[in-house]
């Protein structure tokens, strides 16, 4: 689970949000097939399947929102301070 | 198609419309676009979540559903059967219950009575694939499989109310009142109503005679 979630925070912000496309897209074709498709089993099993998707999707597009814009905060929030002008000038 | 299901194919059309033309187009990121997507995958799937797990929990509570796996064959042949004078039947042509009798009338009722009669549906699925009764003949199925435990007065109470001038009038039920209340006679037992599908009852008494009979 930690190596997924290093995973997820090490890949680009496009690919996060594309997996999170891919996701949503098949949850959205088996929400439209189980509303066409009436055999028994894909009815039972499909309702399942369809919100696993969707889920997947909310969360990857959650991880990319909190990746874009928390987690810069945080690392520039924990960053060293500056050091004063005049320390600066006192090392020349 | 139901209204249900049009709304379904509709936002989902939107939603997957603006995924393509996002994954296509490969945009700057900008409120705009977060926006869009967060509607696209976030807010109108909810809505397309919504509606055809709606649509599609309502075609699992239908007599042809559950008439779907052929050990209910004789349950269902039978409830459909126009003339038929069961009380599945009589049940199914009572436009009250209709095209969801078997659920009407085998559902768990109360706060969480649909949830609970979907997992025991879910159980039943199991069964199906994993626990012998895919590989069962009609003729075994019918005097095997039984209702996981006796039928309740309750589910008949839920529609007659017993409190009618009409259900009290019959002198059987005013005697039997308590018990039936207590679910300690059952409506449909030999004496009262009789068995809801005759098909099942003959079976299992015939391999209860059969049984009776071996040395």
């Amino acid at each position: 689970m930690k190596r997924l979630w290093e995973l997820v925070l090490a890949s680009k912000l496009s690919v996060i949000i594309r997996l999170a496309c891919l996701c949503t897209g098949a949850s959205l074709v088996l929400m439209v097939l189980l509303v066409i498709v009436k055999i028994p089993l894909f009815l039972v099993l499909g309702v399942g399947v369809a919100h696993t998707f969707g889920i997947a999707g909310v969360l990857l597009f959650a991880i990319a929102v909190i990746k874009e814009s928390l987690i810069p905060r945080l690392r520039s929030s924990s960053l060293p301070p500056l050091p004063k002008p005049s320390d600066q000038s006192s090392g020349k | 198609m139901s209204v249900l299901g049009g709304l379904t194919v509709l936002v989902a059309a939107v939603a997957a419309g603006i995924l393509v033309v996002y994954w296509v187009k490969q945009p700057r990121l900008d409120l705009k676009w977060r926006l869009l997507l967060f509607g696209a995958i976030a807010l109108l799937p909810t809505v397309a979540a919504g509606t055809s797990t709606t649509q599609a929990m309502g075609d699992t509570s239908t007599v042809q559903f559950c008439g779907s796996c052929h050990v209910m064959d004789a349950h269902h042949d039978d409830a459909i059967d126009p003339k038929s004078m069961s009380l599945a039947a009589r049940h199914t042509r009572n436009d009250a219950f209709g095209e969801h009798s078997c659920y009407n009338c085998h559902a768990e009722y109360g706060m969480f009575g649909y949830p609970l009669t979907k997992l025991n549906g879910l159980r039943h699925v199991y069964l199906y694939y994993f626990g012998g009764w895919g590989s069962m003949t009609l003729e075994e199925a019918v005097s095997e499989l039984h209702t996981v435990k006796p039928y309740p007065n309750g589910n008949c109470l839920h529609c007659h109310s017993g409190l009618g001038k009409l259900w009290l009038s019959v002198p059987d039920h005013k005697a039997v009142e308590a018990e039936v209340r207590a679910d300690k006679v059952s409506c449909a037992s030999a004496g009262c109503h009789g068995a809801p599908h005759p098909a099942t009852a003959a079976a299992r008494a015939a391999k209860a005679a059969k049984a009776g009979k071996a040395p």
